[in-house]
């Protein structure tokens, strides 16, 4: 467990305690600094064995302690749990005295040897992972109060009844690069101004289910630059996203294997590619394209959500406050970022014909990884 | 053999009543993993949790005792549990049998508008 005290105003102010300090004049304590405790979690001589009692030992009010708790995962083995792998709720937070659940340095996914070439699926070989094997519940539960959780970074999948993350209605929390996978739909179900950056989002259900789910969006709610897929071979039904509402912002998000792009048309937002256009915001957004050209493996066997640089995918707005990198870690392109979690590096092809749905696919080639390996 | 790590105090929010009805009480099953599971020292010596022994479980007959109510709209936050199923601390030894557990099962009251459903 590391214990450390962060935040420039917070250090100057520090600083400015130890100047005092040194002339004799005492400077309360909390005034200047806010307390990070990091712990380690894994099967390998970590701070803890499972997530949820590290969640547990979590004191009850960060605010009042002046306190942000990070958790990170090692990879030392797959966190697996018959009921919910990891459930916050009940601590009074805010922006920054809240939770944050990531990996250790080098434990994730993005920080793989080979992260660049490994299928973008569950993969729990490549980085912490965590995976519910039991009837319902969801791997991850974000239960009432714990406003501002963070999950970041992780692998979450549900192998049984249960959605990959699940969070409160009246709660804000944030998913950011993350690879999550369920056979329940939704895979993530959010609620008030949540966002999720960079996820990639796959539904293994045929026939029914959204992809990413809101209950009562409030203003700031946010889907950007994430990859919103039920496999091919797999029956398309439903929206890959289901919140109605224009307090939702969808941008550089690509949304496949669904009947509709979204579950209304009162969505904002833009620069979205999909394989249907219906409910698809924004007037730079591509409804038109054609599923089996956009991936590595799109495939329910062997899924691989990599964009292919052949495809017609590269066609988003660049937004460097929320997607300057891809989910691992990749700089977006500055002009022309790639739409989905997965930006090709220096790709140059793609580029597909904006709003004309009876040019399926656009231009594609002209790179230099070309088409699927 | 399963390995039940278990609150033995109750986790108390002292300000906020719908946050600490979120929070694992006394008895509450915090995680359950397989006999010989690598517990971590803190996990083995917080004064907060004892780990008790099961045998003759699957971990289906167990896994009941991790449920709690979804955060859906169906039930508002205030009346959500974080365990449905609990165990009567005062009754856990450090090794039991499944039988044992059961007897020591207790179902959590749910809340509606302030009135205790049993």
């Amino acid at each position: 467990m590391r214990v450390t005290r962060r935040g420039f105003l917070r250090t100057s102010l520090r600083a400015l305690g130890v100047a005092l300090a040194h002339v004799g004049v005492s400077w309360p304590k909390l005034l200047y600094a806010q307390t990070v405790v990091t712990s380690s979690i894994g099967t390998t001589g970590r701070d803890y064995s499972t997530w949820q009692s590290w969640e547990d030992d979590i004191p009850a009010d960060l605010v009042a302690a002046d306190v942000q708790h990070v958790g990170e995962g090692f990879n030392d083995s797959e966190f697996t749990a018959a009921g919910v792998v990891l459930n916050v709720g009940g601590h009074t937070t805010d922006a920054t005295r809240n939770i944050i659940a990531t990996t250790g340095a080098g434990q994730s996914f993005r920080d793989h040897a080979d992260k660049a070439t490994n299928p973008l699926r569950y993969n729990a070989a490549v980085g912490v992972a965590l995976r519910k094997t039991g009837n319902y519940n969801a791997t991850i539960q974000l239960n009432t109060g714990s406003t501002f959780t963070v999950i970041k970074n992780l692998q979450v999948k549900n192998d049984g009844s249960g959605l990959a993350i699940e969070s409160a209605v009246a709660v804000r929390h944030d998913i950011d690069s993350c690879i999550t996978e369920s056979a329940s739909a939704p895979v993530i179900l959010l609620g008030n101004a949540a966002t999720v950056i960079n996820t990639l989002a796959m539904l293994r259900l045929s026939a029914s289910g959204y992809g990413i789910s809101w209950s009562y969006p409030a203003s700031g709610a946010l889907i950007a630059g994430c990859t919103v897929v039920r496999p091919s071979g797999l029956t398309a039904a439903a929206a890959g996203v289901q919140a109605n509402s224009s307090n939702l912002t969808i941008k550089n998000t690509a949304v496949f294997g669904f009947a509709d792009f979204a579950s209304g048309a009162n969505n904002v937002g833009d620069f979205n590619g999909s394989d249907v256009a219906t409910n698809i915001p924004g007037g730079n957004s591509n409804g038109a394209l054609v599923y089996a050209d956009q991936f590595q493996d799109e495939g329910n066997t062997t899924p691989d959500f990599r964009a292919l640089e052949s495809g017609g995918l590269k066609f988003g707005t660049p937004d460097a406050t929320n997607t300057p990198d891809d989910i691992i870690g990749t700089t977006r392109d500055a002009t022309t970022p790639y739409v989905g979690a997965w930006e090709v590096p220096g790709g140059g092809g793609g580029g597909g014909f904006i709003h004309q749905p009876d040019k399926v696919g656009g231009k594609t080639g002209g790179g230099k990884t070309g088409g699927k390996q | 053999m399963w390995e039940l790590l278990v609150r033995k105090v109750d986790k108390r929010h002292l300000t906020d009543p719908v946050n600490d009805r979120q929070l694992l009480k006394r008895g509450d099953v915090v995680a359950i993993k397989p006999g010989g599971h690598p517990w971590s020292k803190r996990e083995r010596t917080n004064p907060e949790w004892e780990i008790i022994r099961v045998s003759g479980a699957s971990l289906e007959a167990l896994e009941h005792l991790l449920l709690g109510d979804p955060p859906d709209l169906c039930l508002p936050a205030e009346e959500a549990r974080r365990r449905v199923v609990s165990l009567v601390f005062e009754d856990l030894k450090p090794e039991m049998t499944l039988t044992q557990i059961r007897s020591a099962e207790v179902v959590r009251p749910k809340r509606h508008r302030g009135v205790v459903e049993l």
